[in-house]
């Protein structure tokens, strides 16, 4: 209530003039919710595999502060660059915005962040904490693990049977779909964090496991799962190799292809051997095993990039039985319904060549069988934790072929399990605040805008390089345009709203963000209902 | 960028305190927030018999980091003029007198006294906080008071049957140099315009949409999103007028149904039962808002492409 | 040569009395509408604000209402402030009239006393004055066009002082439309008399504060404590006042004037210009020997209760000559008048009269026949109507 007071008439002024402010009227007493600021999780982090923080990152990029934004991108994922040309983006699938008129096009803003930073990161950790950590497999998975571990101040090596890290990436990848210029700047970043490699090294041939795991204090399985994987079919021993293809062509061989010639595989794979095929001047025709709808999400923009190159396509078959005849190839497939082969779908089809794609698989093999049952790693999913202590693993050798952005986070989780067992600190998954949905975004304050397209060479243009890079991502205008788009569901942004609309003037703005003065505020919820993107929520004081 | 910090500046100008006694929600705080921001330390307000009449605090008590001048129902314009006087007799020119007064205030008690000062082109600035009803007395109609709408005065079984009283035309017909709408709900807005109008000699005025949660049967929450879409619907358009006589549309709306800003509010319940008194709001609602972007397409020569898509042309 | 040697002397009919007050007052600001008979007081400060002589803002507002809260607003923003009106207009302004005392503005106001309509009736009488007796402001009611002139000074200088709101009265047309010699005085000596205007709530942008935020109960009253207070203290400043202005400028009001009451038996109390017939009519009756005098009321609020029973105290009747009335009741000066004699030692019998509404004339004769009237009467009356055919 009002202060009191006990003024005489004496004390008085002489007109009925005012002597103090309202600031004597603690009027939060009348206040039955509460407003609470609190960050919460865009749809599009929570769908991102590696939790990126999306919204925070476009955040300052808007704000035109690009270093930091390659800070927030970096926090939860190391390498943007090359999830900004590789990732399939299932970030995008929720995303908000795209619920108004298109989502934004996070991949190409992480692309951009990342190409920019590219050269300036790899800062060596403040401290070292003396730990050491062999990580075995140079791929995604094991540099990922290594980049977290490190900035952590652990020293980590890297074991590698290859003269360069990088893995599949570097060694099957496309030039055209990630230039090695790219690979080589993230693996320098790593060099100049300090992360130590052994190349050219296998471990069980070159040097043993138990050895390693007496070295260090800590190993790091990422071995990948690149071995050849082919489905078992009379003739499939008269196929090419689409792997080694994709090798050749990575290390500059123009083998000449030409003519009607088929692609077998089930995955991503597949459909870049067609590609690359396409560009060296074939006719290529993609035998997959299952319709059309059913390619997974994750191969959605590879399917369709080769589509418009001209790739073609027999959807739902799979190979029975491959024969050379005059030179071609005389391959029999059959429909496939997912489980079975339809009786009676046998046809014959003739090529000049079959080259086989299918996706690897792990070799374990130089492993205890403490850790394996048939084949398969016993881990832990998310922490990558085995039967023996010290033991992790990562990335595709215990998830199988995956979404780069998949393996990344399972590196970077793996790193952080690493981490808390050599901290001796109980590992606990990372939990993310609740998810803000469309129904939260007040939509008036953003006017709608189409999603600016990626500058991209066209499907002509794509299938007469093999070194031209197909997507070039944005411009710094075309990032910004894109970036202002955001909603940044979730994240304050010190959008101001709640300050200007605070019909108390109780939302104080301090140091450039907002503060609650709850001595003051009546919980109207003016500044939950006006924030943009559901920061504010309206929580109940005390119950009836 | 945010579109906040276009004209608000943060901790520019906080010139009023909390601890007032507005209901929760109200939008006439936000209203006062905002013009203090641009008017800054050099203004008095003169409050006639209003909300802010009790808002800004009893004695010994006192909101707003500014002289405050409390003063009859029908008398704001005059006082402020009586003020103006005053200070100019002392020299006192580079201050601004601003009569703050509710609708009631302007629409009605205070036509006279305003139309007075209007006509004499006193150098004020008059801004009517347009609640629409007398709230302060507990809601009851005022010539404010749109279409269709309950108060206790005109209850469900009665509710207002004569549309709102258009203060903007009564103003260009006293051909003052300088009168505008504004919303709550867009400060950016409401900024420049208080700012244009500080910027300009005699008599100027500012209709401030400003909801009351209360008086609208509606939860605290939703002043500025109602706000909001009395604009989008078109039923509180923004624009200002020049010497009486240049139509600026200030914010081309996204043409909304009616329904849409209706059904925030229990005051339109008798309405949203009727669908005949609907429709016929919404094309009145269509009518003016076209005689409005004729009168600007008149003043301009031409109607930008945003304006087309305003206008149904199946009136 | 003393200042007062300056004075230049002239022939003025009352409301140019009133403008040369107020032009003399230095006023800064005037906020007038037009009513019969108040009319050439806002057409001479019109003219003088116009050509320079009086520099101030004249504010031709649409109504009267708007006249007294313009003036109000002006005075709590401080600057000196005045306006006229009469009768209707004052009825118009009388939610201001409150306002002014309650929040103290010292504004000046010059009531030309005229008939309320209907029937309409511009002529003079002071029931629209004298029915605003409750609205806080001090009321002085004049007799002559130089009393006039003299007043509307006197009267910034008390309003000033107590920070209360202050009428000066004149009756209309006997006073207001007709011509009179007058001394005007040199604005320096006027100067010396009447400081610049300060308010010490004024609106002041380095310290703001709300001048009139409502109150609730538990301090309103304290503030309507202190309009009383201001009221008793007006009785005294009004004293000083008078006696100032006596020494600077030679002319000596009171409270209440006296005229030839030093042995009368019986008196006739009354306001305004009706004193001049009454004093003539006296002065006939004095030559048939009759004891009888006359106490003019100068100062209505603060009534001079004290002044009032030092003059009537002792006397064998007193006849109130009322030209207003209070309808259910009686003249308003009749039953002040007996109000303040009541308890008084040696209460004589009050008669109060009712004469000259609607600007009916009161003649010589007419104040002749109520004293005989009262001397023939045993019992007082409250209300006696004088000239009335019934």
């Amino acid at each position: 209530m009002a202060k009191k007071y006990d003024f005489k008439a004496s004390e008085l002024p002489i007109s009925p003039m005012t002597l103090t402010t309202t600031l004597e009227n603690p009027t939060g007493g009348w206040r039955s919710f509460k407003p609470v600021i609190k960050n919460k999780t865009a749809p599009c982090t929570a769908t991102c595999p590696t939790k990126v923080l999306i919204p925070h990152f476009i955040d300052s990029l808007v704000k035109g502060d690009l270093d930091m934004a390659a800070n927030l991108l970096h926090r939860n994922n190391p390498f943007p660059s090359i999830t900004g040309r590789l990732c399939h983006a299932p970030c995008e699938l929720p995303c908000n915005r795209g619920k108004y008129d298109e989502p934004i096009s996070i991949k190409q803003l992480e692309r951009f962040v990342g190409d920019y930073y590219l050269d300036k990161k790899g800062k060596p950790p403040r401290r070292e904490t003396g730990k050491r950590v062999a990580i075995v497999g140079g791929g995604l998975a094991g540099m990922a693990a290594a980049y977290y571990l490190r900035s952590k101040g652990h020293e980590v090596v890297i074991y590698d049977r290859n003269p360069n890290l990088g893995g599949y990436l570097r060694y099957y990848v496309p030039e055209y779909r990630l230039p090695l210029a790219v690979l080589d700047a993230e693996v320098g970043a790593l060099e100049r964090m300090g992360v130590k490699f052994v190349l050219n090294t296998e471990v069980g041939k070159d040097i043993g496991f138990e050895e390693l795991k007496e070295k260090y204090d800590a190993v790091i399985l990422a071995h990948g799962s690149s071995a050849p994987a082919n489905p078992d079919f009379p003739g499939v021993e008269l196929l090419k190799s689409g792997w080694d293809l994709m090798k050749e062509v990575r290390e500059g061989a123009r083998p000449k292809v030409s003519g009607k010639v088929a692609v077998l595989g089930n995955g991503y794979t597949a459909f870049e051997v067609a590609r690359v095929l396409r560009r060296l001047g074939a006719d290529p025709f993609v035998i997959y095993p299952t319709a059309k709808i059913r390619i997974p999400f994750s191969d959605r923009e590879i399917f369709t990039l080769a589509e418009e190159e001209g790739v073609k396509f027999f959807f739902a078959k799979v190979p029975l039985k491959a024969e050379r005849r005059n030179g071609k190839v005389i391959l029999t497939v059959a429909e496939w319904d997912g489980k079975d082969i339809v009786p009676a779908t046998e046809r014959e089809m003739e090529f000049e060549e079959v080259f086989l794609a299918y996706e690897g698989t792990a070799d374990h093999g130089f492993l205890p069988d403490t850790i394996r049952t048939d084949g398969t790693l016993k881990a832990d999913r998310r922490s990558g934790e085995t039967p023996l202590e010290g033991v992790f693993v990562a990335g595709e050798s215990v998830s199988g072929p995956s979404p780069v952005v998949n393996v990344i986070y399972s590196g970077r989780s793996v790193a952080a399990a690493v981490d808390a067992y050599l901290r001796g600190r109980t590992y606990t998954p990372e939990s993310m605040p609740e998810v803000v949905g469309y129904e939260r975004i007040v939509t008036d304050y953003f006017p709608k805008a189409p999603r600016v397209p990626e500058m991209r060479l066209s499907p002509t243009e794509r299938i007469h390089s093999l070194t031209r890079e197909e997507v070039l991502g944005y411009t710094q205008e075309l990032a910004m345009k894109e970036a202002e788009r955001c909603f940044n569901c979730g994240f304050c942004n010190a959008c101001g709203n709640c300050y200007v609309f605070c019909p108390d003037y109780t939302i104080k703005w301090v140091h450039g963000r907002p503060k609650v003065d709850y001595e003051y505020c009546k919980g109207c919820g003016v500044c939950s209902e006006e924030c943009p993107r559901g920061v504010i929520d309206m929580v109940k004081e005390r119950e009836f | 960028m945010s579109w906040a910090w276009v004209e608000v500046k943060p901790n520019e100008n906080d010139l009023m305190h909390p601890g007032h006694l507005a209901c929760q929600g109200c939008g006439a705080t936000i209203a006062a927030r905002l013009a203090l921001k641009v008017l800054g330390r050099k203004a008095v307000f003169v409050i006639p018999a209003s909300c802010w009449s009790v808002i800004d605090g009893a004695w010994p008590q006192h909101a707003l980091q500014i002289p405050v001048f409390h003063t009859a129902f029908e008398t704001a314009a005059i006082a402020a003029t009586g003020i103006r006087a005053a200070l100019d007799m002392k020299g006192k020119h580079d201050v601004h007198v601003v009569a703050w007064a509710g609708d009631g205030g302007t629409f009605d008690i205070g036509l006279q006294a305003l139309s007075g000062a209007a006509e004499r082109n006193e150098n004020i600035i008059y801004i009517t906080y347009d609640n629409e009803a007398y709230m302060n007395t507990g809601i009851q109609r005022s010539s404010s008071t749109p279409l269709g709408a309950w108060t206790t005065t005109t209850p469900d079984e009665r509710p207002e049957d004569k549309p709102k009283k258009n203060m903007m035309e009564i103003l260009a017909a006293h051909r003052v140099p300088y009168a505008a709408t504004a919303s709550i709900a867009y400060p950016d807005d409401f900024i420049r315009k208080l700012k244009k109008a500080t910027q300009v000699k005699g008599f100027r005025f500012i209709h401030l949409f400003s909801p009351c949660p209360p008086g609208w049967k509606m939860a605290s929450n939703l002043s500025v999103r109602s706000a909001r879409l009395a604009v989008e619907t078109k039923i509180f358009p923004l624009y200002e007028i020049e010497d009486g006589e240049v139509y600026t549309i200030t914010h081309w709306p996204k043409g909304l149904p009616v329904e849409e800003y209706f059904k925030l509010q229990g005051r339109f319940k008798p309405v949203l039962k009727d669908p005949d008194r609907l429709a016929y709001i919404q094309r009145y609602v269509e009518t003016q808002w076209e005689k409005l972007v004729r009168l600007h397409e008149a003043s301009h020569g031409y109607l930008p492409e945003e304006a087309r898509a305003t206008i149904r042309s199946a009136i | 040569m003393k200042l007062i040697e300056k004075s230049q002397y002239t022939v003025l009919k009352g409301n140019y009395a009133v403008a040369h007050g107020v032009r003399l007052a230095r006023v800064e600001v005037i906020s007038a509408y037009p009513i019969t008979p108040q009319t050439t007081i806002a057409e001479k400060l019109a003219d003088m604000t116009a050509t320079g002589e009086l520099k101030a803002r004249f504010i031709t507002v649409e109504s009267e209402h708007s006249a007294i809260s313009a003036v109000i607003a002006s005075s709590l923003a401080g600057a000196r402030s005045f306006t006229a009106t009469a009768s209707q207009g004052l009825a118009l302004m009388h939610e201001m009239l409150h306002w002014a005392t309650g929040a103290r503005a010292p504004v000046v106001m010059v009531n030309v006393n005229r008939a309320l309509a209907p029937s309409w009736n511009i002529w003079t009488e002071q029931t629209d004055s004298l029915a605003q007796r409750d609205t806080g402001w001090i009321q002085i009611y004049n007799e002559s066009n130089q009393e006039v002139l003299d007043t509307t000074i006197l009267a910034f200088k008390i309003a000033e002082r107590v920070y209360l709101p202050t009428m000066v009265v004149l009756d209309a047309f006997i006073l207001s439309h007709t011509s009179e010699p007058v001394e005007i005085y040199p604005q320096e000596l006027v100067d010396e008399f009447l400081p610049p205007y300060e308010h010490p709530n004024a609106i002041n942008f380095d310290d703001p504060r709300a001048i009139g935020a409502f109150a609730r109960p538990e301090y309103y009253m304290e503030f309507r404590y202190n309009i009383q207070k201001a009221h008793e203290e007006a009785l005294r400043v009004f004293k000083e006042e008078t006696e100032l202005f006596a020494d600077m400028f030679g002319r000596k009001y009171d409270t209440v004037e006296e005229f030839m009451l030093d042995d009368a038996d019986y008196v006739l109390v009354l306001a305004g210009s009706t004193a001049t017939t009454a004093k003539y009519a006296v002065a006939q009756l004095r030559e048939r020997g009759e004891k009888v005098g006359i106490m003019r009321i100068k100062l209505f609020r603060p009534f001079p209760v004290e002044d009032v029973r030092r003059v009537l105290s002792g006397r064998k009747k007193v006849a109130v000559i009322d030209r207003n009335v209070s309808f259910g009741h009686s003249g308003i000066f009749y039953m002040e008048t007996r109000a303040a004699m009541y308890g008084a030692k040696d209460r004589p019998p009050i008669f109060g009269y009712v004469a000259g509404l609607g600007g009916r004339d009161v003649r010589p004769q007419d104040i002749i026949d109520i004293y005989e009237d009262m001397k023939r009467r045993e019992e007082p009356e409250n209300i006696i109507w004088k000239g009335v055919r019934v």
